[in-house]
């Protein structure tokens, strides 16, 4: 193409020229350019999102080794002492086995147990967290019998030297005018249980 | 005179390189570098379409182990928080066997107990942490003669090793130290023992 000898004509055409070309140009950068550097810039930003998520993941996945090897230990001692020191429902019943475990080491120690009845089962109030899993409750019984002081000292220290978890939270030990060697008991024990093994008809009868 | 008879359609250019010429190359040299400029850029496009491609589908193939793995750490702490529970509860008892046989040890020769018993609650402290406190009433008889002696010996032990370990607070409360209604010789009190909180730790 020639552009007009005229210098007035061929002034105009390059500036129509020029015009079209700044035209092409924005059009070129707002359809083309600009979707294309948006798309870049969001690739990049999901590519570092995704690397810092992997970054997090493989730290995660490295110490999993040891958190695993902590989670086994743990459980282990949960289960160590759920099987050696919580209190099992035996046909549903609690007492029986606190009769079992109570029983022996009363005749051991010379202590009579009169009466022993179950007081309800009630949530362990003494928590890490409130937010945290109930997993324990407290079954307790009220133990009321008679001995001498060794021999309760005897049955006492029996029933806490076998199981740490068991704890006597009322005790009142009375003299008797007619038999002044021996001295009435009344305990209220309570014993860690597991929640969820709890029957409905001992928890609903509450604690205190 | 001068008279140029050219003319301005057919004049030429006096330079060695035309114009015309230096137009073409800066403007086909321009064109070049706008050529590469683009294959670059989409060159490295599509890299980084490739990269986060890949990246994407290697955090497919790792998030499911990832969530595994913080599932398991929640277990811990749950179980961490479980351990905790159960141990407290261990750890804020008191072995009553043998604060009993320690306070035998106490008791002056002159007195003597009637009745000792012992209470014990749960609640939450200042800085929020749970504790158990445990609180003992000790009744006893003792003759009038030397009476205060004998309590305030009595009373003085809980002061002292071994029971400063665990009691905060020995008093005998307001009008618990009397004369017997029954056997006028003798004297009655009742000493008040708070125990310092367990807490759970």
């Amino acid at each position: 193409m020639k552009l007009p000898a005229d210098k007035k004509e061929r002034a105009k055409v390059l500036v129509l020229i020029g015009m079209g070309v700044i035209v092409l140009i924005i059009v070129l950068v707002q359809l083309v350019a600009v979707p294309i550097l948006d798309s870049r810039r969001k690739l990049h930003e999901d590519r570092a999102e995704y690397r810092a998520r992997l970054d997090k993941a493989w730290r995660e996945l490295h110490a999993s080794k040891q958190i695993q090897a902590e989670f086994d230990a743990v459980t282990g001692k949960l289960r160590a002492i759920a099987d050696d020191y919580l209190l099992h429902p035996i046909l549903g019943s609690y007492l029986v086995g606190v009769s079992e475990a109570l029983d022996p080491q009363a005749r051991e120690t010379g202590f009579t147990i009169e009466d022993l009845q179950e007081r309800g089962i009630q949530a362990l109030r003494l928590r890490a967290k409130e937010t945290s899993v109930r997993a324990y409750n407290a079954y307790s019984i009220q133990l009321v019998g008679q001995g001498s002081y060794d021999q309760i000292v005897a049955f006492l220290k029996s029933v806490e030297d076998r199981n740490p978890y068991v704890c006597i939270t009322e005790l009142k030990v009375t003299g008797q005018p007619d038999t002044p060697e021996l001295h009435r008991v009344a305990l209220r024990i309570e014993w860690p249980i597991e929640a969820e093994a709890a029957p409905p008809a001992a928890a609903a009868k509450g604690g205190k | 005179m001068h008279i140029n008879l050219i003319l301005e359609s057919e004049q030429r250019s006096a330079s060695l390189i035309p114009l015309h010429a230096v137009i073409r190359i800066v403007v086909g040299g321009l064109g070049l570098l706008v050529a590469l400029a683009v294959v670059s850029f989409y060159t490295s496009y599509r890299a980084l379409q490739r990269d986060t491609e890949e990246t994407l589908e290697e955090w497919k193939h790792t998030e499911p182990k990832y969530k595994a793995a913080l599932d398991l750490r929640t277990d811990l702490a749950v179980r961490n928080d479980l351990m905790k529970e159960i141990s407290g509860w261990r750890d804020t008892r008191l072995g009553w066997g043998a604060q009993l046989a320690a306070l035998r040890g106490a008791v002056p020769p002159a007195i003597q107990l009637t009745e000792i018993s012992v209470s014990h609650d749960l609640f939450v402290m200042a800085n929020n942490t749970p504790a158990r406190v445990y609180e003992v009433r000790l009744a006893g008889r003792v003759g009038a003669a030397q009476s205060e002696a004998a309590v305030s010996e009595f009373t003085d032990a809980f002061r002292q090793p071994p029971f400063t370990a665990w009691i905060e607070s020995a008093v005998i409360p307001p009008g618990r130290f009397r004369q017997d209604a029954q056997v006028k010789t003798d004297r009655i009190f009742e000493i008040v023992c708070k125990y310092k909180p367990r807490r759970f730790e």
